[in-house]
């Protein structure tokens, strides 16, 4: 009988204990969750200039600030690649129909997009992100559409230093 | 043996079934933990932190702006080896080798410019780009006049 016992405590099924690894998972989701910046689908993939001693990095990203944005399409491949514009998550093709008919009306409703989203925000910060492998004829429309949209101060993104020393994952922010 | 029928089926034992049927659902609850942990490493968008220029735009960029003194020009053009071509006013032109990661050159170059023209650091400078011009070098131009500490700085319009 005390055999059987002990025979039955050794071999008990050897179990995994979840709690501590729920425990984990939980804070590793609050970690994300917490350190996670949430930018309303405007952190489009470009290249921005780099080597620019000049630049300010800032120590937080502005909540508030307008991201404009000018980058090359995705499919596009070749010297002068196609461009897309955005205002923070408002994408505009100069590829588009009304767009090709009437080139004038891109400028016009990216600038009204702006103003909009400035008079939303008082004494917002614009941040100019465009890619650098594209012409300044590409960009120009970009400044123009801000100019007209009564704009004056603009951020030109750039990184002050190297860019490769920048993509490591040591001082990348999450956003 | 009725009455060990009745007993067995007394209301304090099927409670106590009730009870011992009540279980936390450990696996499915995991399940949805690791699907919401995966989706947000997924999900995230890496980006590396960003420095900015300040820079100021005229009210009218198309029209230029009416100034009081003549801006000083400089002619940027990429080059097809991926050198950079800046030419200061009527001066012989710059060129900047492609490998070069900075325009110090052109920082030096300007301030020599400046002082031999009597200009002051406030007084205009206008950058005047081709359409073709890459943006990666219309910026380094406007980083290298910035750092002079020479702040009023045109961006021209190019048809």
């Amino acid at each position: 009988m005390i055999k059987s016992k002990y025979t039955n405590r050794f071999h008990s099924e050897p179990q995994f204990n979840m709690t501590s690894m729920i425990d984990v998972v939980f804070l590793l989701i609050i970690f994300f969750m917490l350190a996670c910046q949430y930018i309303v689908q405007e952190n489009y993939k470009l290249v921005i200039p780099d080597d620019c001693a000049a630049a300010i990095v800032p120590e937080n990203l502005d909540r508030n600030a307008i991201t404009v944005s000018v980058f090359p399409k995705a499919a596009s491949a070749g010297g002068n690649p196609e461009v897309l514009y955005a205002v923070r998550a408002r994408e505009y093709d100069p590829q588009q129909e009304v767009y090709r008919q009437e080139p004038q009306r891109l400028i016009e409703e990216i600038s009204r997009q702006i103003a909009t989203e400035a008079k939303r925000k008082e004494n917002a910060l614009i941040y100019l992100r465009a890619d650098k492998g594209l012409s300044y004829g590409q960009v120009q429309k970009a400044l123009l559409a801000l100019s007209r949209a009564q704009i004056r101060k603009v951020q030109l993104a750039a990184y002050s230093g190297n860019q490769i020393d920048k993509t490591g994952m040591g001082s990348q922010s999450l956003e | 043996m009725s009455l060990h029928k009745e007993q067995s089926y007394s209301p304090l034992r099927w409670q106590r079934q009730a009870t011992r049927r009540m279980q936390l659902q450990m696996v499915p609850m995991i399940d949805v933990v690791f699907l919401l942990l995966i989706f947000f490493l997924l999900s995230a968008n890496f980006r590396s932190k960003e420095g900015f220029l300040p820079a100021e735009l005229p009210r009218q960029i198309v029209h230029g702006r009416q100034m009081e003194m003549e801006p000083l020009l400089l002619r940027v053009t990429s080059q097809a080896d991926g050198g950079c071509r800046i030419q200061i006013g009527p001066q012989p032109a710059i060129l900047i080798e492609p490998q070069a990661e900075t325009f110090d050159a052109l920082s030096r170059k300007l301030q020599t410019v400046l002082s031999d023209q009597g200009r002051r650091l406030d007084d205009p400078i206008k950058i005047l780009p081709t359409e073709h011009t890459k943006w990666d070098h219309v910026v380094k131009t406007y980083d290298a006049i910035w750092q002079i500490n020479a702040h009023t700085i045109i961006f021209a319009a190019v048809q």
